[in-house]
């Protein structure tokens, strides 16, 4: 048992829908203060899971803890929690002050107290100005702050955002990202928070649950999940890859398929996968060199396709009986980069830290 | 040398002037409608309007309306209309509202059964549904035997011709109306919106009252003016059930036109009640739009607009919810939710079962309607082979398919227009072609029936139909306008870059697309002109009456078996076409 008690601990929690396993039972804790992401492809059961935490579905079995007291079968308004919902679910007779005033008085404060609190949580998302306004009457932006303002007006310890940034378009989409990351510092909230976008979950959170066919496939900080993910999955779920049959012995790394044997490489983390695993090798850590310029222990490729990303150019280069992907900085308007045309040879490296292994 | 310079200003001054003509020649589909209701509706309405203040013989006069208000026979009428009228919304939106409830809560086949138990008593026919309270409320009624039976005695008071009566008939003709009225509205309000409520800590009774409710207002108000409007408008119900002191507006104005000849005085009635019902509409169009009352549309934005209340109103409101969450909070929660639940399933009960005692009284051996029944004899349903009732079959089923092709043609290329090429002209075409539901029949009957006099059509088969169509036309303009906007164009367009020709896309793709939908459509015009009896009513002469307009002669002279078997017949017809049009329409 750990010092501190989780701020929310879900213990074995599954649901079903007849023969449908929306969520299969499951087990997490978040600690007080983390921000916390679901993240997996749609049916992944992030959404049930967030649902079976707010009260809205009501799980087969296992428990709901927050501060240690049990959920399970207390009704949503009895949680105290906070939610954003998806699309927000503003009410559209109400105003934005009367909406942020809403859990204020289901709680039952005096009038002038739901009044300050009001008005400190929408000049805590910056609508102090709006507040007469109706939804309909609001930017997709200015919504989503009201969404937020809401479900923080009354200081609840945990809040659940259920893909709140969906409905925004890029740009939005990365300012509303600062402003909840802000918050989320400032208030030093709990956030379990559902998105199917990884530059999201990477952005924001302090660990990240992925989700796969209604369970958890892995539970890690970004980079941990970026860099070392432990099933292929993970690997190709998030950012791009490249997935290497390997073999690994005392040492030396063996890629048949390009028919080399790389030095110095770290032991597969779950010694299990040896002698046959996976080999990750994310695009961005290969340098891509002209042939002359090559070390020794590179090796040699066509390249085949080029595609300009804007700040990244990808590559894909044939080596052996594989294409690579290789993602590099584009260089501007430099001459060398003009030369590599499809069909140009060229010189790949990765050092022996950027292989990861995994389970086959 | 540029085209502009070449074409000059004249063309480019003409280019801009043909543009409403562009908008005329598209309007084409439209106009076989718009003329058959100026003729068929608007001209006979204003007619009527007209008789009430000008007649050939007398030139102006204003006597018949004043008669009107100061005559206190035609006072009281007026009054207890009124008071008829609002009783019978009042109770019906009551009723309405707890089962539209269930409904929203309910999912799947429980919630198809519910809607189906609202959906046949709608189609009953008025006359079976007035019989089958006959049966119940009579002085040897089922009521009545059920009390003997556990009481020893009968009711006291007779439970019939009164106005208690009235209004039982009343609520149970028109509270499945309020229900359907309100079923768009509630299923257009976002299921997150509670949800959202209760995640703010707001217990169910406080979602309700502070989210659901205000956002189901709109409905409410629709569901209280189509009934109040349609209860205007009754005589049925009033004379069927009701003694003397029921008669309502419609009946006096039956009696002025058929015994009195009195038409000032029947068109001055007829406006007064028109102008009342414009009233209405007009003030509910303001505050909630159109589109609440033809069940589809934006409800919620037009909502937004009545809900942005000033401060003072939100006060009160909120002081309103704190009031019945003091009440709230001391019931006990459950219990009170399983009474509610059961009171729904009894008004639903209400709704469903009375016209079902009419099949054992139609199997009765004895010639008079009494229960239980004597059993077991089919000399009622031998009796309905009768040249009268047989003719009258017969002209009501030709009436009826008559009808159904004859508003299909019409309303067919009118709701592709509207569909596609409207426009700016959205809301005045779909005013125009839905007032024929909004102005009581009563007022088309009396109109159609003085024009038609002039022209030889009473009496006449083609009358009937044109009538029908006129009321039909709103219900299946509606049906077909959903059913286009359903249609993906796409798919016309995908076929013709395929290479079809016009015929073979729409033999192809269209036709056999929108096929449900347009048989649906047909269906329902069925049923509307198969249980149609006002304009039949003046329309049909002595000798060739519709099933209902022989029902309703006969149901004048004495209430006998071989109604409850007539009734039985179209209960069974109209339920069985009723059902094919729903599953036609539900089908993908």
């Amino acid at each position: 048992m750990t010092a501190a008690t989780p701020r929310l601990a879900i213990e074995q929690a599954g649901k079903r829908y007849g023969d449908v396993v929306a969520l299969a039972p499951t087990s997490l804790e978040v600690a007080a203060g983390e921000f916390l992401t679901l993240l997996g492809p749609s049916g992944s059961g992030k959404t049930t899971l967030l649902s079976i935490v707010a009260g809205l579905v009501v799980p087969d079995q296992g428990r709901v803890r927050l501060d240690g007291r049990d959920l399970t079968h207390i009704a949503p308004h009895g949680r105290g929690l906070g939610m954003v919902f998806q699309h927000y679910a503003l009410f559209p007779h109400l105003t934005v002050a009367e909406n942020v005033a809403f859990g204020l008085q289901a709680r039952r404060l005096q009038v002038t107290e739901v009044h300050e609190r009001t008005q400190q949580a929408l000049e805590m998302v910056r609508l102090g100005t709006l507040a007469g306004r109706l939804p309909r009457e609001l930017s997709g932006g200015q919504q989503q702050r009201v969404a937020l303002a809401r479900a923080l007006a009354y200081q609840p310890t945990l809040v659940l955002m259920d893909e709140p940034l969906g409905a925004l378009d890029r740009h939005l989409r990365e300012e509303m990202k600062s402003e909840i990351a802000r918050l989320h510092r400032e208030l030093g909230v709990t956030v379990l928070y559902v998105t199917h976008d990884q530059e999201e979950a990477l952005t924001l959170s302090d660990r990240i649950c992925l989700m796969r066919e209604a369970q958890i496939e892995q539970l890690d900080a970004p980079e941990r999940l970026y860099f070392a993910p432990r099933t292929r999955f993970a690997a190709e779920f998030l950012g791009e890859s490249n997935l290497l049959e390997a073999r690994w012995a005392s040492g030396l790394l063996h890629l048949p398929a390009l028919g080399v044997h790389v030095p110095g490489v770290a032991p597969p983390a779950d010694p299990a996968p040896a002698p046959h695993a996976l080999a990750l090798l994310r695009p961005e850590t290969i340098a891509m060199l002209p042939v002359g310029a090559a070390p020794a222990a590179a090796w040699r490729g066509t390249l085949q396709q080029r595609a300009f990303l804007g700040a990244w150019t990808r590559w894909a280069v044939r080596v052996g009986q594989v294409t690579l992907t290789v993602l590099q900085a584009t260089r501007g308007t430099d001459p060398a980069a003009a030369a590599l045309a499809p069909g140009s040879e060229v010189a790949l490296f990765a050092p022996p830290e950027a292989f990861h292994l995994l389970a086959a | 040398m540029s085209r502009a310079v070449l074409a000059g200003p004249s063309a480019a001054s003409s280019a801009h002037g043909a543009r409403p003509v562009h908008d005329l020649r598209g309007a084409m589909p439209f106009a076989p409608l718009a003329f058959f209701l100026l003729a068929a509706f608007v001209l006979p309405v204003l007619t009527v309007l007209t008789l009430s203040v000008w007649t050939p013989q007398t030139g102006w006069q204003a006597a018949p309306l004043e008669r009107l208000f100061t005559a206190p026979v035609y006072r009281t009428v007026l009054w207890r209309t009124l008071h008829i009228a609002a009783v019978t919304t009042a109770l019906s939106v009551l009723g309405a509202l707890p089962i539209a409830l269930l409904w929203h809560r309910l999912t799947g086949r429980a919630q198809q059964a519910l809607y189906l138990l609202v959906l046949l008593p709608l189609w009953t026919s008025f006359l079976v549904k007035s019989f089958a309270w006959m049966v119940l409320l009579g002085k040897n009624g089922a009521i009545n035997a059920l009390l003997t039976a556990l009481a020893g005695t009968p009711a006291a008071e007779p439970l019939l011709f009164n106005f208690g009566a009235v209004i039982v008939g009343m609520v149970h003709g028109l509270m499945p109306f309020a229900v359907l009225t309100m079923l768009p509205v509630l299923q257009a309000i976002d299921a997150r919106l509670p949800q959202a409520a209760a995640t703010l800590g707001a217990r169910p009774a406080e979602a309700f009252v502070r989210v659901t409710l205000p956002l189901l207002m709109p409905g409410v108000a629709a569901a209280a003016l189509i009934v109040f409007v349609t209860a205007l408008g009754f005589f049925i119900v009033p004379a069927l059930l009701g003694g003397p002191r029921q008669t309502m507006v419609a009946n006096v104005i039956i009696d002025l036109v058929q015994e009195l000849l009195n038409w000032p005085l029947a068109a001055a009635a007829s406006a007064v009640m028109l102008a009342l019902v414009a009233l209405l509409f007009w003030l509910f169009v303001r505050a909630f739009g159109i589109e609440t009352l033809v069940g589809r549309g934006r409800v919620q934005q037009r909502l937004q607009v009545v809900a942005a209340a000033p401060s003072r109103v939100a006060a009160l409101r909120r002081r309103f919810w704190l009031a019945f969450d003091a009440v709230a909070r001391h019931l006990p929660g459950r219990p009170l939710r399983h009474g509610l639940d059961a009171l729904t399933l009894a008004v639903v009960a209400f709704l469903a079962l009375p016209a079902l005692f009419l099949v054992p009284v139609s199997f009765s051996t004895s010639g008079i309607v009494d229960w239980p029944p004597q059993f077991f004899s089919t000399r009622w349903y031998e009796a309905l082979a009768a040249p009268a009732w047989r003719g009258a079959a017969w002209r009501s089923f030709s009436v009826a398919a008559a009808t159904g092709v004859l508003s299909l043609a019409l309303a067919y290329p009118a709701a592709v227009w509207f569909v596609r090429h409207a426009q700016r002209a959205r809301v005045p075409a779909l005013v125009f072609m839905i007032a024929p539901m909004v102005v009581p029949r009563i007022v088309i009957a009396i109109g159609l029936f003085y024009l038609f006099a002039r022209i030889g059509l009473v009496g006449s088969w083609l009358g009937l139909v044109l009538g029908h169509a006129v009321i039909a036309l709103p219900f299946v303009v509606t049906t077909l306008i959903a059913v286009v906007q359903g249609y993906d164009e796409r798919l016309d367009q995908a076929a013709a870059v395929c290479g079809a020709a016009p015929p073979r896309r729409l033999l192809r793709i269209t036709l056999p697309l929108l096929a449900p939908g347009l048989l649906s459509a047909f269906l329902f015009a069925f049923v509307t002109s198969l249980d149609e009896l006002t304009i039949a009513l003046f329309v049909t002469g002595g000798l060739s009456a519709t099933l209902p307009k022989q029902m309703w002669d006969e149901a004048l002279l004495r209430v006998s078996p071989t109604l409850a078997a007539a009734s039985t017949v179209l209960f069974v017809v109209m339920s069985a076409t009723v059902l094919a049009a729903q599953a036609l329409r539900r089908r993908p």
